[in-house]
């Protein structure tokens, strides 16, 4: 019995034992499960968590769509679009034949050449782009391409890829271009607003997370996660297109026919410093702007040699993305002598009425300074100095004024800092301080006219409409408002006004002296009948810019405001290096502004207010007569003062020359035909230089009407600089030409 | 020690355990309980192949819907791409639109295709009526 009881628990023992033995395997297995598992989820988690999603997750990325750029009144001057862009895989083309079929399919297709075609297939890269901001027409032709059973042993669907990309487009080419600026391939802004305003315009990208499986296939959509693009916000202007496109067109005609370097202009609203309008010629394609427009850049880079092309093309690119209106300086000429002005009155230096004495020159520190009327103005007011741009005069207020005076001036006005525009590459003016130029009596002197100092477009337009606006200096903006894809307002631009440069009453003095200068003054070609425009003619020497044996260079300029009594708009036009038959401000770039006023202010209804001398010269219009008896049209046109001519012998008039309701001047002469008698051409004469008494018997003589046009229609010394038809063209009798005017004497400033 | 064998300590004595005697059992109920044995099985079976339809029946529709729902995000992702297209190509041929109807397309079509000529503001009359009411316009002839 004990035996039995001893083997029992010998046997329990052993039993223990060896359960204790498989607790403790058991247990240390656990163990090191445990270790195992807390090393691989806490300890090294995050990294194979990573390899894992790495490996799980396909992380595409949803480009945002940059924001619009829309004119004052919404127009779209920039908008982008999701486009395409086509790519190879080298690395996948495993034979000849399918290296033929991509070259010769994909260069016929998006237009790329063979021969790059070619040579991006043999490079060693699993991508390469063929091109990129292709169309939806040319993604479907790709894909049509993969998909085709013609190539289907070749593996195109590993080798061509499409992926999604974004263009920028620009409607209206090259208006206000050097203003906007252009995005670069990664859709980033490089020049002008797309470049300042990157940041608001780039949206925010999204992605799209996917599962993939293990031969990296996408999973069903149950597990994908979406995280919308944003697009970027939108910037609304203050410059108008329409204002815009005037001020081009007349800077690109006045440039053609000035034969000048370069011509720059800006438009602005007087009272909040808005930008309605600038423009830097030549300029470029928005759409195109590696490539160069300018006829006359081409050609002069064709004149040069193999070597110096390539430098030369990409000197002239930079060249013209440069808005030179707030990146150039330039010496601004007698424009300075509103400032100068302005600065003698506001200090009680000088009146209107007080006397000076023009002989033609002033000697200064030894030097002499020559007026640009030799014979000299001899007795004159001040007013009169201004009105005449007379050397001397500005000198003798600059003396009074002293050089610290004056440089307070000339800082209080904004002329020593950056506006601060809302624009990349604005300039800074250079100054006898900025050079570390002791001003003397003879610096300050040339300074009051303007000369030996450079200041930039933007800098002097800013500080000649603080004396249209009441004396206070605006900060100058482009961008109005900025919105967000639903219109929604993110940020306004409030007009800020930076100093009180000068009193409301020394403004208003300079303002009505203004006015004298281009209604009688040296500005006489900026006037335009029915409206009252204040402005100041500039012509400045390009000062050590002329190589040896050159003629000297210059720069031609004028700055005005309408209407004088209650300014709303200023405008400076600058003609860079004009080799024409003038470079003076008074002949070529007042009657520029002239032009660029006559429609703007009509534009804006600004209201016109015609005087009784202008109300005789105005053009009327052609009345209709057509389907009227003969005496009848006889006697209508003869009560709106028109010559008639008949053609024909029928009874009633079937159509007439000019057409209905075209303007031309009073006394022309209207044709009417009463049957289908061919009409009468005669040859248009070269009327440059011509007096308006002069071109009214060439034109009566010829049976042709003519629009009048410029400033100086009352005038002896007004003659003729342009023509809308151009000599030796053929024209009908009784055809309309229009015919503009400018003063020729009295309206030098240099 | 004596014989083990006969030593009657080592034997177990399993006090629980019960003679069971051999039960007799009518052939009539060894019938009944193995027909309903049977029919027990037989419906067990049904049971089974009925569950296991169903559960295959599930499995397709869920197979199904899943596909339906593959099918379905697909034609979804080709007509988002289809939007993506269409939206891309109204952009484009919207900003050609205002190209081609540009400020300076139209200035110069106007002046010279249809001759046109921009109006004097002398010749803009403003009316401004001092009466309530309708303003006829007479066609001129």
């Amino acid at each position: 019995m004990n035996k039995n009881v001893s083997n029992k628990i010998k046997t329990n023992d052993a039993m223990l034992k060896r359960v204790f033995v498989v607790m403790v395997l058991i247990f240390v297995a656990f163990l090191v499960c445990t270790i195992s598992l807390v090393i691989t989820q806490l300890v090294k988690g995050e990294h194979y968590k990573q390899i894992a999603e790495s490996q799980q997750l396909s992380d595409t990325k949803i480009s945002a769509q940059r924001g619009v750029i829309y004119d004052r009144n919404m127009s779209v001057l920039a908008q982008s679009a999701t486009s395409w862009r086509v790519y190879i895989v080298p690395s996948k083309i495993k034979s000849e034949e399918a290296r033929e079929v991509v070259i010769k399919e994909l260069s016929a297709i998006v237009g790329v050449s063979e021969e790059d075609v070619r040579a991006k297939t043999e490079r060693d890269s699993n991508y390469e782009t063929i091109k990129s901001k292709v169309d939806s027409d040319v993604k479907a032709k790709v894909e049509e391409l993969i998909r085709s059973d013609e190539y289907k042993g070749y593996g195109l669907i590993n080798i061509i890829g499409v992926s999604q990309d974004a263009k920028r487009y620009y409607p209206n080419s090259t208006l206000a271009s050097t203003l906007i600026g252009f995005t670069g391939t990664d859709d980033q802004g490089l020049e002008g607003l797309e470049s300042f305003y990157d940041k608001y315009l780039t949206g925010v990208a999204g992605r799209v997370i996917t599962a993939v499986n293990g031969v990296q296939g996408e999973m069903p959509n149950s597990y994908e996660t979406i995280i919308d693009a944003q697009q970027g916000y939108s910037l609304v202007l203050t410059v108008d297109e329409t204002l815009q496109y005037y001020l081009e067109k007349h800077l690109e005609d006045a440039m053609e026919e000035t034969k000048s370097k370069g011509a720059y202009g800006i438009m602005m609203d007087v009272k909040t410093g808005a930008i309605l309008a600038m423009s830097s010629k030549p300029d470029y394609d928005l759409n195109d702007p590696w490539s160069i427009i300018s006829e006359k850049t081409l050609e002069e880079i064709s004149l040069l040699n193999d070597e110096k092309k390539p430098s030369a093309m990409s000197a002239a690119i930079n060249e013209q993305w440069r808005n030179s209106a707030i990146s150039d300086t330039y010496q601004p000429g007698s424009v300075f002598k509103i400032i100068t002005a302005a600065a003698a009155l506001e200090e009680g230096l000088v009146g209107l009425n007080d006397h000076f004495n023009c002989p033609g020159y002033i000697v200064v520190a030894n030097r002499r300074i020559n007026c640009h009327k030799l014979v000299g103005h001899g007795d004159e007011t001040f007013l009169q100095g201004l009105m005449n741009s007379c050397n001397p005069v500005f000198i003798d207020v600059g003396s009074r004024l002293g050089v610290e005076t004056f440089m307070n001036y000339f800082d209080a006005f904004g002329l020593n800092d950056r506006t601060g525009i809302d624009l990349p590459g604005e300039a800074t003016s250079i100054t006898h301080e900025k050079l570390g130029v002791k001003m003397g009596i003879s610096e300050l002197a040339s300074c009051s006219f303007g000369q030996t100092f450079q200041v930039t477009p933007i800098q002097m337009i800013t500080a000649v409409a603080s004396v249209a606006n009441g004396g206070k200096l605006m900060q100058p903006y482009i961008v109005q408002s900025v919105i967000d894809e639903n219109g929604n307002t993110v940020s306004t631009t409030e007009p800020t006004v930076k100093s009180q440069v000068i009193s409301g009453e020394t403004a208003s003095t300079l303002c009505s002296m203004l006015e004298k200068v281009v209604s009688e003054g040296g500005g006489k070609n900026a006037y335009v009948p029915g409206y009252r425009i204040a402005g100041k003619t500039g012509t400045s020497e390009k000062i050590g810019e002329s190589g040896e044996g050159e003629a000297m260079k210059y720069i031609a300029s004028f700055v005005g405001f309408a209407p004088a009594d209650d300014p709303e708009v200023i405008l400076l036009v600058v003609l860079d290096e004009p080799s024409g038959y003038s470079h003076m401000g008074g002949t070529i770039a007042a009657p520029l502004a002239a032009e660029i006023f006559s429609d703007a202010l009509a534009y804006l209804n600004v209201d016109v207010k015609y005087t009784e001398d202008e109300l005789k010269n105005l053009n009327v219009y052609v009345p209709n007569v057509v389907g009227s008896s003969v005496s009848s049209a006889k006697t209508t046109l003869k009560n709106y003062g028109f010559n008639v001519k008949v053609v024909g012998n029928g009874n009633t008039v079937i159509s007439q020359t000019p057409s209905a309701y075209n303007t031309v001047s009073k006394g022309g002469t209207v044709v009417v035909y009463t049957d289908n008698t061919e009409a009468r051409m005669v040859e248009m004469p070269d009327l440059t230089g011509y007096t308006v008494a002069q071109v009214n018997r060439i034109m009566s003589d010829l049976e042709l009407n003519a629009v009048f046009t410029g400033g100086g229609l009352n005038s002896s010394d007004a003659v003729v600089y342009s023509q809308s038809v151009a000599p030796g063209q053929k024209i009908e009798i009784g055809g309309t030409v229009t015919i503009s005017f400018r003063h020729i004497s009295g309206v030098d400033d240099f | 020690m004596g014989n083990p064998a006969y030593n009657y300590d080592y034997f177990e004595v399993n006090e629980e355990r019960v003679k069971q005697r051999p039960q007799i059992v009518e052939k009539r109920k060894q019938n009944r309980q193995l027909k309903s044995q049977a029919s027990q099985g037989a419906k067990s079976s049904i049971k089974i192949m009925v569950i296991s339809v169903l559960l295959f029946a599930m499995l397709a529709a869920v197979m199904y819907c899943r596909v339906q729902l593959d099918e379905i995000n697909a034609q979804q992702n080709e007509l988002k791409n289809k939007i993506v297209v269409a939206q891309s190509d109204n952009v484009r041929l919207s900003m050609e639109l205002d190209a081609k109807a540009s400020v300076y397309n139209i200035d110069k079509y106007a002046v010279e295709v249809l001759n046109m000529y921009k109006i004097g503001e002398q010749q803009i009359n403003y009316l401004q009526p001092d009466f309530e009411g309708e303003l006829l316009l007479q066609k001129s002839e």
